[in-house]
């Protein structure tokens, strides 16, 4: 009987030959990345380190005489890259005056205008990163510049953007914001907690843009719209707010629209809002509670009191909670509850209690 | 010899027919595995670059972020149990609580968790969001009534049913399925919680990369060094969990078409999780019919829902480091696939599942489900071949050494990605352990676990009793200092 070649063996040695190569390729780019990123960090920890002392003044805010400062704005152009990562990565989390000076430093190395030239680069990433680093220099006249790239075809571009407006504070930037959050081209949108922080961060001219907002068609605008409302939080918008309760769908949309009415309502919505604690959905229902206690009227305690007997567990609980926060009429009705036998009886009890124990060690924090 | 003649005649017959199926098979799933691989550098490629903008810092603050329920079960973990809920608790998170639940430990687990937190008898009504088989017979808290934590007791009955005792008492929006012998790095829960702040409407679940404790330095619940383990077995399986777990999975997340999370670390919203009935106590690939479950109730019901796979937060566990533990595990991963997959066989290539149904689920009944079967038979045919002097033996030798050279090239394209990303083993010699275990894979270790996946198969078919096994674990390297 013949014997078997399933497939040609000249075709199976030159596969072989090419794996092989494939293979001393793989181990090449291996041994080359890490040897390579192993010498580039040794080499910047060298650059860097007699630089750090006036880093960290520079940050703290202590250099008074401005010595640490001069001695960042004159290194050599091989230190100055170094220098500016550094100084890019303390940028976002300083603000005011050491924010100032630390801007300064890179913009001495010529940052700013590397920065402005990148804005239009044909390289996603280097127009991520020139729009982050006009952020971190508060180049508030770039603002404009930046807000185009709101509608940028790569969302690393969108979300540099977002971030640089939100240091830089240009409310202008308020639509544009809502637009990237539901694009039409893209199939990923801004990210919603991106969009809430910038919109947060802007001055009260947003609040139309918000409101606006709060009707759009697509369900992760209008949760971005609710949620800043509760979170800035907008008084203006509660006329708007109640309306959209009685006809939002989504029901995280929902739960956040509570929720801000509880933040900026009053005592008119507790009815509104004892409402909501009975919706279907817990979410929903929780938030409710939630507003209700927000609100902290002496009438909140007889909107969350009837909660305290609902028939689902963690409704009853969060409201006797709730009830222990709003003074002694709340844990006088809870009280009652405890010692009457009925459906309130044990989250009542569990509310008493866990407010006994941390009365208890009050003391010891 | 005519029983040898009439051998060489079937097996000639067999190889001439199979070969070429057998042949592209390889070929498909070895480049399939390198497709994903690539879905996964795209991924990780934007999760390095997006690093400096993307806040990290600013989440920790984030008025937006919503709090988590850390739910684990313990059963006999009196040893671990203190450090782990410590490393817990002291997790980077605006708002988490920590659920332990006891399923019927007959250690002392119980009473080490109550001399370390003071813990004190409380009453509370149990939400029935989830059926559970065992209710809860305790509830216990901190003496000091702020710290945020909840130890429940309960008769045995099983992880899953212990973990949805949890999610019942869960308070958060979100909720963190952990083991409570695995160990999170400290960002792990801000990261995890980051999808549902990005994409609060939609998000249902997500995942997180696993990666072995093995031969690590850990001290307090936290890793302080992480290195390759150092034994064979322990060492392949480093490996697998970096191709098949985080380069997979994040390959399949990238293309919107996730279908496992695994049960060591996932994380759930809350609302979705209680739709769906919570874990089911009787599946033994429980993670993986969640999942499954998830996608298809939700479609079904027309609710937006997105399933994701986070390249980023941590999860060490111990991977087995002995053949019984390892076989049992495999088996038992290989019953569940097949149990899930077959009780789901409505999404197989059904359109309404999008992706999933049209993709995603005819991959894993082709190339997860099949591939041991394959795998096997193609070996043992080609063997045969060879023995019976159908196959020439330098043909045999260049067959075996393609074959194998291609899964090599696909671990090393693995590895590659690691190194070039997130670089997580830092020495030299485990880089050269890593390169070696690449090749080891191919020798005994591949065929074994393929053996041990028919077993599984095998078992589900012929319904023998289901049964987790114990995990042996052999414990962390605790340093000193």
């Amino acid at each position: 009987m013949a014997t078997q070649t399933v497939v040609a063996a000249q075709l199976l040695s030159v596969v072989l030959w090419v794996l092989v190569w494939a293979t001393i390729f793989l181990l090449a780019l291996i041994l080359g990345s890490r040897a390579g990123r192993l010498w580039r960090e040794r080499r910047d920890r060298q650059l860097i380190g007699e630089l750090r002392p006036a880093m960290l003044a520079v940050a703290s805010g202590e250099d008074e005489d401005s010595a640490a400062l001069s001695q960042l704005t004159t290194v050599t152009r091989r230190r100055a890259r170094v220098v500016d990562h550094a100084v890019s990565a303390m940028l976002s989390k300083v603000k005011g005056e050491p924010a100032r000076a630390l801007a300064q430093v890179l913009r001495s190395h010529g940052r700013s205008s590397w920065a402005l030239r990148g804005l239009n680069s044909k390289r996603s990433i280097r127009r991520a990163y020139a729009a982050w680093t006009l952020g971190l220099m508060r180049e508030r006249e770039s603002g404009s510049k930046i807000i185009p790239l709101l509608q940028d075809r790569s969302i690393d571009v969108v979300v540099a953007a977002a971030r640089a407006l939100t240091l830089i504070g240009d409310s202008k930037a308020a639509r544009a914001v809502v637009r990237a959050v539901a694009p039409r081209r893209r199939p990923r949108g801004l990210p919603s907690w991106v969009a809430v922080e910038c919109l947060c961060a802007f001055d009260e001219s947003v609040t139309t843009v918000v409101l606006e907002a709060t009707a759009h068609p697509r369900p992760s605008v209008r949760h971005v719209a609710a949620t800043v409302i509760g979170t800035r939080p907008l008084p203006r918008a509660a006329p708007m707010v109640r309306e959209r309760l009685g006809v939002e769908e989504d029901p995280r949309t929902l739960a956040s629209l509570v929720a801000a009415l509880g933040r900026i309502g009053g005592a008119t919505d507790l009815p509104v809002l004892s409402r909501f604690a009975q919706h279907p959905d817990e979410t929903v229902a929780l938030a409710a509670v939630d507003a209700l206690e927000g609100i902290g009227l002496h009438s909140s305690v007889e909107a969350l009191a009837p909660l305290v007997a609902d028939s689902r567990p963690r409704l009853s609980e969060r409201a006797a909670v709730a009830l222990t926060e709003l003074g002694p009429q709340g844990r006088e009705r809870l009280l009652a509850f405890a010692n009457a036998p009925g459906p309130a009886e044990l989250p009542a009890t569990y509310a008493l209690q866990l407010t006994a124990m941390r009365s208890a060690t009050r003391g010891l924090d | 010899m005519d029983w040898i003649e009439l051998l060489r005649t079937a097996v000639a017959a067999v190889l001439a027919f199979v070969a070429w199926p057998v042949l592209i098979y390889f070929l498909v799933i070895n480049t399939s595995y390198l497709v994903m691989i690539g879905l996964a550098t795209v991924d990780f490629v934007s999760h390095r670059r997006r690093i400096p903008f993307a806040g990290r810092e600013e989440l920790m603050r984030s008025r937006t972020m919503p709090g988590i329920s850390v739910v684990t079960a313990m059963h006999n973990e009196e040893m671990g149990i203190r450090v782990a809920v410590e490393s817990f608790l002291s997790l980077q998170h605006p708002r988490h609580e920590v659920i332990v639940v006891d399923d019927g430990s007959t250690d002392n687990g119980f009473e080490v968790l109550r001399k370390a937190f003071d813990l004190v008898p409380v009453t509370r009504r149990m939400p029935q969001d989830v059926a559970v088989r065992e209710a809860p017979t305790s509830i216990h808290v901190p003496r000091d009534g702020r710290t945020r934590l909840t130890v429940v007791g309960k008769a045995n009955s099983g992880r899953s049913d212990s973990i949805n005792v949890g999610v019942n008492l869960a308070r958060e929006d979100l909720v963190l399925f952990v083991d409570s012998d695995s160990i999170l790095d400290p960002g792990a829960l801000l990261a995890v919680s980051r999808p549902f702040i990005e994409d609060p409407v939609t998000m249902v679940a997500a995942g997180g990369v696993i990666r072995a404790v093995n031969g690590c330095r850990v001290k307090g619940g936290r890793v302080l060094e992480v290195r390759m383990p150092g034994s064979p077995l322990a060492d392949i399986q480093v490996l697998e969990y970096l191709r098949a777990f985080h380069l997979g999975r994040a390959g399949w997340s990238r293309i919107n078409a996730l279908l496992l999370i695994s049960g060591a670390f996932g994380v759930f919203r809350r609302d979705a999780l209680t739709s769906v009935g919570g874990l089911d106590a009787n599946s033994i690939g429980e993670d993986f019919e969640l999942v499954m479950r998830l996608h298809r109730t939700l479609r079904k019901q027309r609710k937006p829902c997105r399933v994701t796979f986070l390249t980023e937060p941590i999860c060490w566990t111990e991977v087995p480091s002995t053949v019984p533990v390892l076989r049992r595990q495999r088996t038992r991963w290989h019953r569940g696939l097949w149990e899930t997959l077959w009780a789901y066989r409505g999404m197989l290539f059904n359109p309404r599942y999008g992706r999933l149904g049209l993709v995603a689920v005819p991959y894993y009944w082709i190339f997860e489900l099949i591939a041991p079967l394959l795998e096997l038979v193609g070996l043992v045919l080609i063997a045969l071949g060879f023995a019976l002097g159908l196959v020439p033996w330098q043909y045999f030798l260049l067959f075996m050494l393609v074959a194998y050279a291609y899964a090599i090239i696909v671990t090393l394209a693995a590895v590659t990605v690691e190194e070039l990303s997130f670089h997580k083993y830092p020495r030299w010699r485990d880089l050269g352990i890593t390169l070696v275990a690449a090749v080891l894979e191919n020798l005994g270790y591949r065929q074994l676990t393929a053996w041990w996946r028919l077993e599984g198969w095998f078992a589900a078919l012929t319904r023998r009793e289901q049964k987790w096994g114990t995990m042996t674990r052999s414990g962390f390297t605790e340093v000193d200092s």
